[in-house]
């Protein structure tokens, strides 16, 4: 539904307008049938009058020019079936009475009819009787108003408004609600013409004293303020209808807007005030947490790498590197020599054994470094066997003898390794 | 025989009082069991109890109600963040138990939130902005309950809806305890 569409217009029905229609035209009718069944018949009537109004002259519009003006708007069949009814009642006229005039003028009073048709199908009397009121004091202020056709002004407006006031209380205590739907949008000006009826007794008693005195002027008042009592029943009972059957489309968007606008959170909230609501509620579980902390934590500090080591010595880095490796032999051969106790030879194998991996790699590996290193006295035997001791601290051992080699030995491998170089 | 007025005022109410009557209170558990859920014990400050409406232990509301992921309504990760923010402020520590926690002020809380918020945000995202943000998520988690929405709003208190969750969860959160977010020299 479009945000400006006025709920709150009665969608009259065809057949509510043609009541309409016929209860209007019924002081004048003679038959029961006066009015047309077919709400095409106005259509037409006012496709005319609005052809005249855009496309006529003072020279008045052909037959066919009129068809062809309302082709838009109605069939031309029931522009046809209607024409000649027009013409008949008065609604157009030849513009010459001759026998073949062929061009035809619109009556103005047929004008002024499908005026009030139109002021019909969307106010009543209540309308009316603001027109009446406002001509009434506007005479008044103007001095041509007398008095005896302000006495029948007022007993009018009286009148009618006493009318109005029982059609609405009808309305409010005894009929369905969705009549009280249909009829709503026809009574909104109640406070206006209250004030409207006071306005003019106020103007009438200063102009007219002895009509306060005769108390024409206190009834109107009396009867517009019935009025007004009898459109709250209506609206009363038609808001509370709306309220508990929580039909919202009962206000304007337009009120909608204003309330929210000016209306505070309290006022506001009063339709839900027997409303009963589910708490807030959001699925959040530990894990997406932790997903978030993960997300959002902030990154480690960055550690600056160490500084390079303090190259301005003076210290030559050759010397001390063999300074170092003199250094690693000389505690290479103090182990192998701790392993031989003096003698000749000894059996690595048990030690290896006892020593668990990580003393098992450092015996064998410095044992073997000693037997590569031509400056250290010693040499590894390694045979082919194999020792494996699933339960013990080291599970696979191969056999290892160190040995030492005799001082003539080493000359003569030195020798020998001279003789080498020099051939 | 289920109440089913006692199930609409416990959803409604969220919390309620645990009855005096044994009787009342067996037909309370049998309601929310007819209603597929199960009654959890909330402990408020100062020892307070009452009853709240919580799921059954083996069932995961997540796979219940057929939402998944970031499609969680309302569980964004800020709102994730802000309350993992409060929990690792008001939770004395992972020894004890995580309800009723401690309550903190709101300042607290976001300045854990400030100094745990990685560098590199974008650059037009002030720290108002943040704050702005994470104000918005302390509302909507006392709405939701997992805050308690107390007189006082410039204290955190950590709220009824996290007893529904169940011991594994607890537990997985005592498990990354050190990596909540919470102001340095604050018990880790």
């Amino acid at each position: 539904m479009e945000h400006s569409a006025d709920l709150l217009v009665a969608n009259q029905s065809p057949t509510g307008f043609h009541d309409t229609l016929r209860a209007f035209v019924a002081p004048v009718a003679k038959a029961t049938d006066a009015v047309a069944s077919d709400p095409v018949a106005l259509r037409v009537a006012q496709a005319v009058c609005a052809a005249f109004g855009d496309s006529g002259g003072s020279n008045g519009m052909t037959r066919g020019e009129l068809a062809a003006a309302c082709s838009g708007a109605v069939p031309v069949a029931a522009f046809e079936s209607r024409f000649d009814l027009f013409v008949t009642m008065g609604l157009l006229r030849r513009y010459a009475e001759k026998p073949h005039q062929q061009r035809y003028m619109i009556s103005p009073v047929s004008v002024t009819a499908l005026l009030v048709y139109g002021r019909l199908e969307e106010a009543n009397g209540g309308e009316e009787i603001m027109l009446l009121l406002d001509r009434a004091h506007r005479d008044i202020d103007a001095g041509t108003m007398t008095r005896e056709a302000l006495i029948e002004q007022i007993t009018t407006v009286r009148r009618s408004l006493s009318i109005l006031a029982d059609h609405l209380l009808y309305l409010a205590e005894d009929r369905p609600w969705e009549e009280l739907v249909a009829e709503q949008s026809r009574h909104r000006s109640a406070e206006a013409l209250l004030d409207k009826a006071n306005s003019l007794v106020g103007a009438a008693g200063e102009r007219f004293p002895e009509l306060l005195s005769s108390g024409a002027g206190r009834r109107l008042v009396d009867e517009a303020l019935r009025y007004f009592n009898a459109v709250n029943a209506f609206y009363s009972r038609l808001l509370a209808q709306a309220s508990a059957s929580r039909d919202f489309s009962m206000l304007s968007p337009e009120q909608y807007l204003s309330a929210a606008l000016n209306r505070s959170r309290g006022e506001l909230a009063v339709p839900l005030t027997r409303t009963v609501f589910d708490p807030a509620s959001m699925l959040l579980c530990a894990e997406r947490l932790v997903s978030a902390v993960e997300k959002y934590r902030p990154a480690p500090p960055r550690r600056r790498p160490p500084r390079p080591p303090d190259s301005s010595s003076d210290r030559d880095p050759v010397t001390a590197a063999r300074e170092r490796e003199q250094t690693r032999r000389v505690v290479m051969e103090a182990e192998m020599e701790l392993h031989l106790q003096g003698g000749d030879e000894a059996d690595l194998t048990s030690r290896i054994r006892a020593a668990g991996w990580r003393g098992a790699a450092r015996i064998v590996t410095n044992a073997l470094l000693a037997n590569a290193d031509p400056g250290i006295p010693v040499t590894v035997e390694l045979p082919d066997a194999l020792i494996v001791d699933a339960a013990g601290p080291v599970s696979h051992v191969t056999p290892m003898t160190l040995r030492r080699i005799p001082a003539a030995s080493i000359r003569d491998t030195d020798a020998a390794f001279a003789e080498t170089t020099r051939a | 025989m289920p109440d089913p007025l006692s199930l609409a005022r416990m959803r409604a109410l969220r919390l309620v009082a645990v009855p005096w009557a044994e009787a009342e209170l067996a037909l309370l558990r049998e309601t929310a069991e007819a209603a597929g859920r199960r009654l959890i014990n909330v402990t408020g400050e100062h020892g307070a109890r009452a009853l709240m409406l919580g799921w059954p232990a083996d069932i995961d509301p997540v796979a219940v109600l057929g939402a998944g992921g970031e499609d969680l309504p309302g569980a964004t990760p800020t709102t994730c963040l802000v309350l993992a923010a409060c929990i690792g402020c008001c939770w004395p520590g992972p020894d004890a138990p995580l309800l009723p926690g401690i309550p903190v002020p709101e300042n607290h809380v976001l300045d854990a939130l400030a100094s745990f918020t990685r560098p590199g945000r974008p650059a037009g995202e002030s720290l108002r902005t943040r704050q702005t943000h994470w104000k918005s998520a302390i509302r909507r988690l006392r709405a939701c309950g997992f805050l308690v929405p107390g007189e006082d709003e410039a204290l955190i208190r950590l709220g009824p809806a996290l007893a529904g969750w169940g011991d594994a969860e607890v537990r997985h959160l005592r498990d990354r305890y050190a990596d909540l977010p919470r102001l340095a020299g604050e018990p880790a």
